[in-house]
C-alpha cells in the first residue's frame, strides 16, 4: 500500500486485456499461463507472453502476478519446475498460488513472492499465521471475510491482505465446490468448473436459482477500506469482457484516487456500474454476512450497454480505428470511455472502412474508421449508448 | 484395523462399545459441520468415552472467519482440559491453532486440496509428530492412495462408506422452504446433463450432496491390501437401525452375503466415485483450441478484419517482417490452414507500403475461408 491506497489488482485475460486494465488504472495484473490455472478456456499467456507482459506492466511501473491457482494432482506437476524459473527469470511480481504442495515446491526451487490465491480459503488470523510461518507474503482472503475482519488478520499476521472488491462469487467457499466433478466429470479444482451453481433447479414445485450468487460490489465501501490498512483490492473476472474490464477498472481507480486526494466518492461511479453485464450487485460479505438476500433469482444478466470495440489507432487530425466487438448502425449513439474522465459521446455518421469506402453497419470482428476526436486515446473502449 | 464411526449420545457410544469399536468422532455443534451436540453434551459423550477406554476425536471441520474462530476457540482448549488429544481438522486456521495452542494431535482431513504428494509432505512436515492420521478425500484414487502409502509413510483413514458433500457455502439459502429452521430438500437440475442434489440447512449454512452415496465397502481386500488400517463409516443421515451392526460384522469377516444384505437396507445408490479412475480433467483439452496457438515458427500476427473480396487487415505481433511477394501460411481458428502470396501491402491509411513494422496494422489481399483471428505465417 505504498501509494496510501491499496493496489487495485486487475484480472488480464488476454494481452489486449491486460493493456486495457492498466490503461485504465489497474496498478497489478493477474494472469495466468497455458497450465496451472483454474480458467482452462481462457486465452491464457504463453511463457513469450508473460515475458512480453511483464515488461510492457514494468515498463509503466506496474505489477504482474501470474496465478498457479489449481489444485494439482502429480501427473500435472509435469512442467511446473520449467515454469517457475522462467517466471522467475522474466521478475514476474509474484505468483498466486492454492496448493501447499506446489508452495513448498516453488520456495525450494525459486525466490518468487508468492501470494495465497483466494482458492486456498484463508479465513482467519491463525490461517495467515501458517502461510507467514511458511514465507507467503500476501494472502487473497476468501470473500467470506469481512472488511473489519480482514482488518484483524492484518493486525494480527503482519502479512499483507488482498480482498476481493469486484465481480462473480462462488457461492460455494472458492476451492470447496465439486458441482462440476460429480455432475460433468470436469474437475473444477483444476479448471473445469461448469457454472453448475447458476443452473435452474427445481426444489419442492418452485423453479429456483437458490445456488446462484449475485456480484460482489464495494466500490461504496472503498472509504472503510481506506482506514482498514488492506494492501490491495482484487477484481474478478479473467473471462469477462473488455466492456466489464474498463469500466470496472476505471470505476475503481477514480474510487481510490478520491479516497487518496480525501475527496467524497463520486457517484457517477456507481452508475458507470450499472452499465456493464452483471447478476445484479451486493456488498457480498465485506460489510455483513450473505444470507439468503443474496441470490441472484432472474437467472439471467439485465441487457446493459454493449461495448462497440476499442480503439486501435489515432491518426491525428484524421481518423480513429476501431476494432469492432459489437455490431452498430451508422445512426448508433457511441460513447468513448476516456482513461480519466467523464464518457464522452460520438457519433457514427461518417464511418468507413480501412480503405474509406461507406458503412452503414460495422460488423463484429471488423474494423472500422471514424473521424478524428481530440482527446480520445490508442485502447480506449467505444461504447453503443442504450436506446431509451 | 480400526473402525471408526459418529456418535452422538451415550446410547450409540455404548453400542459401539459393546461391538468393539476403539475410537469415536464427537461433533460440537459450534465445530463440526453436521454437529449437533452443545458444549455440555459432548462433555459427557467426552467422558464416558474416556471411562470405556476408548478414543474421543473432536471434528473441527468449520471453516471459519475471524470472528468466528475467536467466539470458538475457548471450547476447543476447553475439550483438551476434558482429556481430548485428536482433532479431526480440515482448515488452515484450525490447524494452526491446535498446534500451536494445544498439545494434541491432527487427523489431517485431506479435503478437495492436497491432491499430490507435494502437498501431503508439505503437512508431515509441518506437523511433524503431531499429525496423527491423514483423512484421504473421497476423490482420492487409488493410485494416488497407494502413492500415498508408499511415498509418505503416515497412518491413512479411508471412507468407506458416507455421503459424498459436493459443495459447501456459509449463507443459508433454503430460508424460503424451512425458515429459519435446519432441514433437508431434494434439488433437482433441470439443466441438461446435470444432477441431482440432496441440501442440508443448518446453523453453519448450506450444504450439497450427490444424490449418490459413497461406498468403497466392495473394494475393502484391496485397500486392506495395501495396508490401510483404518476405515470410517458415516451413518449419521441414515436411519437403518441395525445397519451398524451389520456393518461392524461385515468389516470383522467381509462376507459376500453380509455385503448384500446391508446395500439392501441401505436402499440408497451408491458410487465408488474417483476411486477407480479420475478422468475429470480430460475435457480440457477440447477447451483449449490448439488452433489458436502459435506453435510454428515465423509467425507474422493475427488477422483482425476481413472483407469478403477486398482485403485482410493483419496486426503484426511477430517479428517477422512482410512484404509484397511475401508467402504466408494461414492457419484459421477451425483448423483450416491457407497459403496465400501478398498482392498488396497497406497501412490503415490505405496506402502502400514497402514492408509491415512490429505493431502495426496492415492490410494484403482478401483470401476466402480466412476468418477472424486465424494466425499468420511466413511459410517456409
Amino acid at each position: 500500500m505504498a501509494s496510501g491506497v491499496p493496489e487495485l489488482v486487475a484480472p488480464g485475460g488476454s494481452f489486449e486485456k491486460l493493456q486495457v486494465a492498466i490503461s485504465y488504472g489497474a496498478d497489478a495484473v493477474y494472469i495466468a499461463g497455458e497450465n496451472f490455472g483454474l480458467r482452462t478456456a481462457a486465452f491464457n499467456f504463453t511463457n513469450e507472453e508473460i515475458g512480453k507482459a511483464t515488461r510492457y506492466a514494468h515498463s509503466r511501473n506496474k505489477k504482474i502476478y501470474v496465478v498457479i491457482n489449481a489444485f494439482l494432482h502429480d501427473k500435472d506437476l509435469q512442467g511446473l519446475c520449467e515454469f517457475v524459473k522462467y517466471l522467475e527469470d522474466c521478475k514476474v511480481d509474484a505468483v498466486v498460488v492454492s496448493d501447499f504442495g506446489v508452495i513448498s515446491f516453488i520456495k525450494k526451487i525459486s525466490k518468487l513472492n508468492i501470494h495465497l490465491s483466494t482458492q486456498n480459503t484463508c479465513l482467519n488470523s491463525y490461517g495467515a499465521l501458517l502461510c507467514k510461518e511458511i514465507g507467503i507474503k500476501r494472502i487473497v482472503l476468501g470473500r467470506e471475510v469481512s472488511i473489519d475482519e480482514a482488518q484483524m488478520i492484518k493486525a494480527k499476521s503482519g502479512l499483507e491482505m488482498e480482498l476481493f472488491i469486484h465481480g462473480s462469487m462462488c457461492m460455494s467457499y472458492s476451492g470447496n465446490c465439486l458441482l462440476s466433478n460429480y455432475s460433468f466429470n470436469r474437475d473444477s479444482n483444476r479448471g473445469g468448473c461448469k457454472h453448475s451453481c447458476r443452473f435452474l433447479y427445481q426444489i419442492d414445485n418452485h423453479k429456483d436459482y437458490f445456488y446462484s450468487s449475485k456480484d460482489l460490489m464495494g466500490l461504496e465501501h472503498l472509504s472503510l477500506i481506506g482506514n482498514s490498512n488492506i494492501d490491495a483490492l482484487k477484481i474478478e473476472g479473467r473471462m469477462k469482457t473488455l466492456h466489464y474490464l474498463a469500466t470496472v477498472v476505471k470505476a475503481y481507480r477514480e474510487g481510490l484516487d478520491q479516497l487518496k486526494a480525501q475527496k467524497s466518492m463520486d457517484q457517477s461511479q456507481l452508475f458507470e456500474l450499472s452499465k456493464v453485464m452483471t447478476r445484479d450487485y451486493f456488498s457480498g460479505n465485506l460489510i455483513t454476512k450473505a444470507d439468503d438476500q443474496s441470490v441472484f433469482e432472474k437467472g439471467k444478466n439485465d441487457k446493459t450497454e454493449d461495448i462497440a470495440g476499442i480503439v486501435l489507432e489515432v491518426n491525428e487530425g484524421k481518423h480513429i480505428l476501431l476494432s469492432v466487438k459489437s455490431a452498430f448502425d451508422r445512426n448508433d449513439q457511441l460513447e468513448i470511455l476516456p482513461f480519466v474522465g467523464a464518457a464522452k459521446c460520438i457519433d457514427a455518421l461518417e464511418m468507413t472502412d480501412v480503405s474509406g469506402k461507406n458503412v452503414e453497419r460495422a460488423k463484429t470482428a471488423t474494423m472500422v474508421k471514424l473521424p478524428f476526436t481530440p482527446d480520445i486515446k490508442t485502447g480506449n473502449i467505444v461504447r453503443i449508448k442504450r436506446k431509451k | 484395523m480400526n473402525l471408526i464411526l459418529y456418535a452422538d449420545n451415550i446410547d450409540q457410544i455404548n453400542e459401539l462399545f459393546i461391538q468393539g469399536v476403539k475410537e469415536v468422532i464427537l461433533t460440537p455443534k459450534n465445530l463440526s459441520r453436521f454437529g449437533i451436540n452443545s458444549f455440555d453434551q459432548v462433555k459427557e459423550c467426552i467422558n464416558f468415552v474416556l471411562n470405556k477406554k476408548m478414543i474421543p476425536v473432536i471434528e473441527w471441520d468449520i471453516l471459519m472467519t475471524e470472528n468466528a474462530i475467536l467466539a470458538c476457540s475457548e471450547e476447543v482448549l476447553r475439550y483438551c482440559d476434558l482429556g481430548v488429544k485428536i482433532f479431526r481438522v480440515k482448515d488452515t486456521g484450525a490447524i494452526y491453532f491446535i498446534k500451536e495452542k494445544t498439545q494434541a494431535q491432527i487427523d489431517l482431513i485431506q479435503g478437495y486440496s492436497n491432491q499430490n504428494i507435494d502437498a501431503i509432505l508439505f503437512w508431515k512436515e509441518y506437523l511433524k509428530g503431531r499429525l496423527r492420521r491423514l483423512i484421504v478425500s473421497q476423490e482420492s484414487t487409488k493410485e494416488f492412495i497407494k502413492s500415498i502409502v508408499e511415498k509418505v509413510q503416515i497412518p491413512l483413514e479411508i471412507s468407506l462408506l458416507g455421503k459424498i458433500l459436493v459443495s459447501y457455502t456459509p449463507r443459508r439459502l433454503l430460508v424460503k422452504y424451512l425458515g429459519e429452521a435446519d432441514g433437508i430438500k431434494d434439488v433437482f437440475s433441470l439443466e441438461e446433463g446435470a444432477s441431482q442434489f440432496w441440501a442440508l440447512q443448518n446453523v453453519h449454512g448450506t450444504f450439497l450432496f450427490y444424490h449418490k452415496d459413497f461406498s468403497l465397502l466392495d473394494y475393502l481386500q484391496q485397500l486392506k491390501d495395501l495396508k490401510i488400517e483404518h476405515f470410517r463409516v458415516d451413518l449419521r443421515f441414515f436411519k437403518a437401525s441395525d445397519l451398524t451392526l451389520d456393518l461392524i460384522k461385515y468389516f470383522d469377516t467381509q462376507d459376500a452375503s453380509g455385503l448384500l444384505k446391508i446395500k439392501e437396507k441401505f436402499q440408497h445408490q451408491l458410487t465408488e466415485g474417483f476411486f477407480e479412475s479420475n478422468s475429470s480433467d480430460k475435457v480440457f483439452e477440447k477447451l483449449k483450441n490448439e488452433h489458436l496457438k502459435i506453435n510454428k515458427d515465423k509467425f507474422v500476427g493475427e488477422v483482425i478484419d476481413v472483407k469478403k473480396d477486398e482485403f485482410l487487415g493483419v496486426l503484426i505481433k511477430g517479428d517477422y517482417e512482410i512484404s509484397q511477394n511475401t508467402l504466408l501460411s494461414i492457419m484459421t481458428p477451425d483448423g483450416k490452414e491457407k497459403f496465400i502470396k501478398i498482392l498488396f501491402l497497406k497501412n490503415t491509411s490505405w496506402e502502400d507500403i514497402a514492408s509491415s513494422s512490429h505493431a502495426s496494422i496492415v492490410y494484403i489481399n482478401y483470401v476466402s475461408g480466412i476468418t477472424y483471428r486465424s494466425l499468420v505465417f511466413v511459410k517456409d
